[in-house]
């Protein structure tokens, strides 16, 4: 049975996804002040407050959506409080990230959960950053914070799916007339 | 616990294969026997060149003294490519690849073997 897609009107979803988008920048502002990385000792480890954004775009308006909403994100977050390299890696890691969580919803809904999602989406995140940083800095010695990051990702990616799955049922009470746009994941 | 009976069969394969992915870059970066082969060459007994021969590059160099030689280096094999010695025993060696192999040249009191910092698969080499 084909995934019925969200019925918004044009207006409607250009709305949200500026909203969305606006959202996004905020979050992951606010992620600079949690100091995960003095806690850890692992440069560059961060909640992934923004893939919930990501999720939320990818789940109510569509992939295509999505993928505009995380381009239009890492751009301005690199404009604002960033460098070329690090809209280099965050734009690697998001798409690579959106890339992987469209496939695994897409295509097998069934066997995953939503938190499954978000932890594939956390782990492909950090793939595509050191990955992009290993090209960046032509050394294979980048690809050693791989491991701790993906371990790392797990509770990460359960976090962001836990909150995720709260703000999926509280949309759902919110928005009760608008019930056709959760029946695509209401098996999840 | 509400959370394990939420997560479906295929978030364990996911979270054990990140796991397991985990686990195979870290044992291939820091597998600990990497072997490094070096090319010493010596003369008089005293070192006059070490080449690593584990970065697999090639190159080309001369030892002079009372003769000539021309050392060739190809990747991870060393050979004297030219000399003007008279036996030319140091060029008919050919190559060495392993960890133990020399070439003497005599006339030039010229050595060159390969060390590693593992032990070799061979006790020792008898001539």
């Amino acid at each position: 049975m084909p995934i019925k897609q969200a019925s918004l009107s044009f207006s409607q979803k250009t709305a949200l996804s500026g909203v969305l988008t606006a959202l996004a920048l905020g979050l992951s502002y606010l992620e600079h002040f949690i100091p995960l990385d003095q806690l850890i000792f692992v440069p560059g480890i961060k909640l992934g407050l923004a893939n919930l954004v990501t999720v939320f775009a990818l789940y109510y308006l569509g992939e295509g959506l999505a993928f505009c909403i995380l381009i239009c994100r890492c751009l301005m977050q690199a404009a604002l409080f960033g460098t070329p390299s690090s809209l280099l890696f965050s734009i690697s890691g998001g798409v690579l990230a959106l890339s992987g969580m469209w496939l695994i919803f897409r295509g097998y809904p069934k066997y995953f959960s939503l938190i499954g999602v978000c932890v594939g989406g956390a782990a492909l995140h950090h793939c595509g950053q050191i990955l992009c940083a290993a090209l960046y800095f032509r050394s294979i010695w980048v690809v050693s914070y791989l491991p701790v990051l993906l371990l790392l990702s797990i509770p990460t990616g359960c976090l962001t799916g836990g909150i995720s799955v709260a703000l999926f049922k509280k949309f759902r009470k919110i928005f009760p007339e608008r019930k056709h746009l959760t029946e695509r994941f209401k098996s999840l | 616990m509400k959370l394990f009976s939420y997560l479906k069969k295929g978030d364990f394969f996911l979270f054990l294969f990140v796991l397991l992915l985990a686990g195979a870059i870290f044992l291939f970066l820091f597998r600990p026997d990497t072997e490094k082969k070096d090319c010493v060459i010596m003369k008089n007994n005293a070192i006059i060149k070490t080449v690593s021969l584990s970065d697999g590059s090639s190159q080309e160099f001369t030892v002079t003294g009372d003769y000539t030689l021309t050392v060739e280096i190809q990747g991870e094999r060393v050979r004297v490519k030219e000399s003007d010695c008279p036996n030319k025993v140091c060029v008919a060696s050919g190559w060495i690849a392993n960890p133990g192999q020399t070439i003497l040249c005599a006339p030039n009191q010229v050595i060159i073997q390969i060390i590693s910092n593992q032990e070799g698969e061979v006790d020792g080499v008898a001539y």
